[in-house]
């Protein structure tokens, strides 16, 4: 992405304006209590190579080779004189990882005196290293746009022993900048000679960043460095390396001098496996960072904290204790009420709702709402063990059924003799799953007398943040919100929250105006600021099976704080299929910031067609393509890396009818995902997550409708896939 | 526990963080305080006579009192107040749920033989233990058991006259471990289990009347 300049003049907006709820801005206060907690294992914080200034594995300023362990997440920061940079970074596979970068740089803009930049890097490890053979790698920097940071690289690095690493590479771009040679890829092409110049640098006021070019990839100057580390104590490493970056813009901007190419850096690792870092560099300044990685598929505690389940009942002594033994039909009748009036009890106990319960000959089928637990599998596990101490004694047979808002989603059948025989026994989860069906429920049963009309009311306090703006990079509201929630009958829920704010300084930025599209999104800070008290949302849902593998949701009424109107949604799911085929449209109307309930005059029919594909490597990829709420016609792409726990961590783009320029600063839609379940973090029962969306720019291409409970994720965690991936919580 | 101070503070000061608008509520509805209906149950069956057990984590050096909810087929379920929950067999440690690393079962193998008989010999131990990632892991250890003579342990205010038997397990990519059992007239009075690498050794101890 392109450094911008903080000018309203320019087409660009430096701000994201938190199209992100409460919810989406609970999930930074989970990200950071979860960053300040969780805690690593001393063998994987070993396998960690420590970090540059960058955040990316390397020495001071120089990248190595060497890769983290797969599926680790770096958070990183570091500041250099008065620049301060923070950045996330994903190992995506044993080969491949992304960062998302965020910096503060004094003085990197022409003409003026600081300049805030957010930067996306992509590395891949071409050669894996191995006795003689070094490792080597592949690095774009900056590589969505021309900014100042941008820069291409291969490098090659070595363990030597257990105690000395060392790494040369080739450097374009920035990394190609001191010491120089002419680019010894132009006998290929001639236009790799000379390096386009950066609209940074050129002064385009047109270049709007976010635009791959291609043609900018590994052109200019080539010129080499080089790295050396030495692992002093198991804590203490200290490395020096050669540069090839010559600060040409700092040297000429902010009078920065370099007196040396050669930098050195003490890096530190904490108990916790963080990684805190002193560096010299140029001989003439000293810089700080600091790292800390999480391994999303290890959360602290392995089983979390959750109570105990029921140990199951011999059969006789349930048969005791519920039935009295009662032999006759009358009898049994007289105590099924009793019997049944436990057994909700007991499951509520567990957070699990109880909505119908059949019994018929030697088969009982339960339908219960799983509101407990982060894995259904271990909400059937549960049911199961309570079933099998309440149900009178001759019922061999159990089927749950798992409902989300009273719809029933799948339907488990296990044998109740396999409870018994594989309750403590090595081996008895995967006994169980062999043993059990998972399928399609058929035709919905009954609801118990008294589960509807079911009335929920919640007041808390909540935290919105927002991000990027170049006057104030974090902004932050603090409130209290009201919520009510009635469910009328399964599937049909009135909802509605309103908000208060007590603190914040969210607010429309000096940018927002500068839009040449319809205001759908840069109006957001008017929302902040002028909606107060705001509805959050003011629905009327309805949830349905109209078909075999088919769900359905109609909402109308204030689908999220700018819109309202009226949501439609279908979706293909059969319970075991990777593939899931969904469609949506939408009649939205912008909402009036001024007052509570009034509309704006800007309404849109939005809508897309979904294909959504679940890998079962751990990838699910989405493709969406529709029309936008600015009425640009377009597709999103996302890929994420869902753990089994929960955790997720993704990156979309959006591409749509909008030209670049029309777009403004960033050029097209496009953001990371990241969802922390709560359960993971805590280690307390949760199905609750923070959920952050974070967009480096949010402009009006390329942007959707924000209603509730679209249907993927709120069907696909009570299905035979996550079910089985989850199994292994069966007996927790 | 430190960890879980620090998270639910950080949380408490930061605000309520909810994914599901609704769903924490209903949850912190549904699921009573953790003491509060197994505290009532854990009372009750104190009442009635349930039969008592003593765990001790021992890294942490806390210990509590565990009634047994259920003995089927010879296999005890213990919890306590706080509704931490512990599976035995012969005073063999065969599950625990709530203890943050739970070992989710266990099959301790020939070793049970052979140390209710007070015999020495070799067996093979398998854990089973949830990854994080809701993998079950399964690890199987090569043990020894060995007798090593009578032991005097306090159980109440008596002594009484004990065989130390240890069991010494090594495998699972770990370090190993020595679990050990304190056995009177073939029963299990004390005994030291490993549960697994993130938690760590459960102590166990029959109250004071039983030896």
């Amino acid at each position: 992405m392109a450094p911008k300049q903080a000018d309203p003049g320019r087409d660009g907006t430096l701000l994201s304006p938190g199209n992100d709820d409460g919810r989406r801005g609970a999930g930074w206060v989970v990200v950071l209590c979860a960053a300040l907690t969780s805690q690593t294992s001393g063998a994987w914080a070993e396998e960690n190579p420590g970090r540059s200034l960058m955040g990316t594995p390397g020495y001071t300023d120089m990248p190595s080779a060497f890769m983290p362990p797969r599926d680790t997440l770096g958070l990183n920061l570091s500041t250099r004189g008065t620049s301060r940079q923070a950045s996330i970074d994903f190992q995506i596979t044993d080969r491949l990882s992304g960062a998302f970068r965020y910096g503060y740089l004094e003085g990197q803009s022409a003409g003026l005196t600081a300049n805030y930049d957010r930067s996306f890097d992509l590395r891949y490890q071409v050669l894996r290293e191995g006795r003689q053979m070094p490792a080597v790698t592949l690095g774009l920097t900056d590589f969505l746009g021309t900014g100042i940071l941008s820069s291409e690289y291969v490098v090659a690095s070595k363990h030597l022993g257990d105690r000395f690493t060392v790494s040369g590479g080739i450097g374009w771009g920035r990394l190609g900048t001191y010491n120089g040679f002419t680019n010894p890829l132009s006998v290929f092409s001639s236009g790799l000679k000379t390096r386009k110049a950066t609209a940074d640098s050129s002064a385009d006021a047109g270049a709007t960043g976010g635009q791959v070019e291609l043609d900018r990839l590994f052109s200019g100057d080539a010129a080499l460095f080089a790295g050396f580390d030495w692992r002093a104590t198991d804590r203490l490493t200290l490395s020096a390396e050669y540069s090839s970056d010559a600060y040409v813009l700092e040297q000429s901007r902010t009078g920065y001098r370099q007196k040396t190419p050669i930098n050195f850096s003490a890096k530190y690792r904490l108990r916790n496996g963080d990684q805190i870092g002193l560096h010299s560099f140029y001989g003439t300044h000293v810089a700080l960072s600091y790292s800390h990685a999480l391994a999303p598929g290890r959360p602290r505690l392995t089983s979390g904290r959750d109570t105990a389940p029921t140990p199951i009942q011999p059969r006789q002594a349930v048969d005791l204790a519920a039935w009295r033994g009662a032999v006759t039909a009358d009898a049994r009748a007289a105590d099924a009420v009793g019997a049944a009036t436990d057994l909700r009890a007991a499951l509520q106990g567990q957070g699990l709702a109880a909505q119908a319960l059949v019994v018929e000959g030697h088969t009982a089928t339960v339908t219960v709402e799983n509101l407990a637990w982060g894995a259904s599998a271990q909400a059937i596990g549960r049911t199961a063990r309570i079933l099998a101490n309440h149900l009178p004694p001759e019922i061999e047979t159990l089927r749950i059924r798992l409902a989300k808002s009273g719809v029933e989603i799948s339907e488990v059948t296990l044998q109740r003799a396999d409870l018994e025989l594989y309750e403590h026994q090595i081996g008895g989860a995967q006994a169980m799953a062999s043993r059990s069906i998972i399928a399609e429920p058929g035709r919905a049963l009954p609801t118990l007398p008294g589960v509807y009309p079911k009335a929920r009311f919640g007041l808390s306090p909540y935290l919105a943040p927002s991000y990027f703006d170049p006057d104030k990079p974090v902004r932050l509201d603090l409130g209290l919100q009201a919520s009510a929630d009635y469910a009328l009958a399964p599937g049909l829920t009135l909802s509605s929250q309103l908000r208060k704010r007590v603190v914040g300084n969210r607010g429309p930025t000096r940018f927002d105006a500068v839009s040449a599209l319809p205001h759908v999104r840069t109006d957001s800070g008017l929302f902040d600021q002028c909606a107060d008290p705001e509805i959050s949302h003011l629905t009327a849902e309805y949830m349905f099976r109209p078909g075999h593998n088919l769900f359905g949701r109609v909402t109308a009424g204030y689908l999220e704080r700018m819109y309202g109107g009226l949501s439609a949604e279908l979706l293909w799911k059969p319970s075991d299929s990777r593939l899931a085929l969904g469609a949506e449209l939408n009649y939205a109307r912008k909402r009036d910031y001024n007052t509570l309930l009034g509309y704006d005059d800007y309404d849109v029919m939005t809508g897309h067609a979904s294909a959504y594909y679940d890998f079962g490597n751990g990838f699910v990829s989405r493709i969406d393509a529709g029309r936008y709420l600015a009425g640009d016609w377009g597709g999103t792409f996302t890929l994420e890396r869902r753990f089994n726990n929960g955790f997720r961590i993704g990156a979309f783009v959006t591409l749509t009818d909008v030209s670049a320029k029309d777009f403004g600063e960033g050029s097209f839609d496009k953001g990371i995902i990241l969802r922390i379940p709560l359960d993971w973090a805590s280690g307390m029962p949760s199905r609750n997550a923070g959920n952050i969306t974070l967009r480096p720019v949010q402009r009006d291409g390329g942007a959707r409708l924000e209603v509730r409970h679209r249907l993927y994720d709120q069907i696909t965690d009570e299905q035979a896939l996550a079910l089985n991936r989850r199994w292994g919580r069966f007996w927790r | 526990m430190k960890h879980l101070i620090r998270f639910v503070l950080c949380l408490s000061l930061a605000g309520c963080a909810s994914g599901e608008p609704g769903v924490a509520r209903l949850v912190a509805r549904a699921l009573p305080a953790p003491t509060g209906v197994a505290a009532a149950d854990y009372a009750a069956l104190r009442r009635s006579g349930a039969t008592t057990m003593i765990f001790a984590n021992e890294a942490a050096g806390t210990s509590a009192e565990f009634v047994e909810v259920t003995s089927r087929g010879g296999t005890q379920s213990w919890r306590n107040e706080g509704n931490l929950g512990v599976v035995t067999r012969d005073g063999f440690l065969l599950a625990t749920r709530g203890l943050g690393h739970d070992a989710m079962a266990i099959d301790p193998g020939a070793a049970v033989a052979l140390v209710l008989a007070g015999n020495s010999g070799v067996s093979q131990r398998v854990h089973e233990e949830l990854d994080g990632d809701d993998h079950l892991i399964r690890k199987s250890y090569a043990c020894t058991v060995e007798n090593r003579g009578p032991r005097d342990i306090a159980i109440g205010a008596h002594d009484v006259a004990t065989r130390l038997m240890a069991e010494t397990c090594t495998g699972g990519a770990g370090p190993g471990f020595t679990n050990l059992y304190w056995v009177r007239s073939g029963r299990v009075l004390q005994a030291r289990h490993w549960v697994s690498a993130g938690f760590g050794t459960l102590a166990m101890r029959a109250p004071s009347g039983r030896g």
